[in-house]
């Protein structure tokens, strides 16, 4: 089973800048590039051109369906937390040491007692 | 085209800068060790630790899930577990996964990607990304909105 599809991007709308050729300072200075820069993929950000990214948010009630469908891909391995009230206080992804051991409501309430102070599963 | 920073609060056991460095080999993904979230205008995902003996090695949160887009909204953020995690291969396989669910990856169940569940050592699970996580992260951020 492949991994899944999902789009994970920032919440942020981002416009790189890319510098090609000789622009670059840092491609020209013969220098070691920093650990965290890939020489491939040089981009600068310029501050001005970010912008908040313009998505809809879901509804409670639609983000309660995308939870609970979200949670039955993978039962053994995602947790979603609800307050009190019934809301949803988010979710988690967990790396298990035993994964073919079905995930306990006792674990599960573990989770979301870390993630979300009196949230359960 | 993503550009996360991942904010370290761990100790030496968790190699959270050679694996920011390795997802940041991904096209399409732009990854960046920090101490310090450089920007409040930038996703920061902070990674932390912590120690209780409850069958997890690392879990992955998500406060605030994704919105109509699949676009994971901010707040998401690491937890890394040093007390089952005993060994270096461990440690970077569980910090790569975490990574790797940050930026959108589902578990695997091939041994040849990090993002395989268990323990590393046992079965043989590598501690690094393999070429179809590669490609999926790819095909996730091959688009511009």
């Amino acid at each position: 089973m492949s991994s899944k599809n999902r789009i994970g991007i920032s919440s942020v709308a981002i416009v790189a800048v890319l510098l090609v050729g000789g622009g670059f300072a840092l491609a020209d200075s013969g220098a070691p590039h920093p650990a965290n820069i890939n020489p491939n993929k040089q981009s600068v950000l310029d501050p001005s051109k970010l912008k908040p990214q313009v998505s809809p948010p879901m509804t409670p009630a639609q983000l309660k369906v995308t939870a609970t469908a979200w949670k039955a891909e993978d039962p053994n391995s995602r947790v979603v937390c609800f307050r009190p009230d019934g809301s949803i206080a988010g979710g988690a992804s967990v790396d298990r040491v035993d994964p073919l051991v079905p995930l306990t409501i006792e674990a599960a309430t573990a989770v979301c007692e870390r993630g979300y102070a009196g949230s359960r599963p | 085209m993503s550009q996360i920073y991942f904010v370290d609060h761990t100790g030496a056991n968790w190699p959270v800068t050679t694996v920011t460095y390795k997802w940041n080999e991904a096209i399409g993904v732009n990854s960046y060790y920090e101490t310090v979230c450089p920007s409040s205008s930038l996703h920061c995902v902070n990674v932390s630790e912590y120690a209780a003996n409850d069958g997890f090695y690392g879990l992955t949160y998500w406060p605030n899930f994704w919105d109509l887009y699949a676009h994971n909204l901010e707040g998401e953020y690491i937890m890394l577990n040093n007390t089952t995690v005993t060994n270096p291969t461990q440690a970077r396989k569980t910090t790569c996964q975490e990574e790797g669910h940050v930026l959108g990856l589902d578990h695997q169940f091939v041994n040849t990607s990090c993002m395989m569940q268990g323990d590393a050592i046992a079965l043989g699970i590598s501690p690094y990304p393999n070429a179809h996580d590669f490609s999926e992260l790819t095909a996730i951020y091959n688009h511009t909105n």
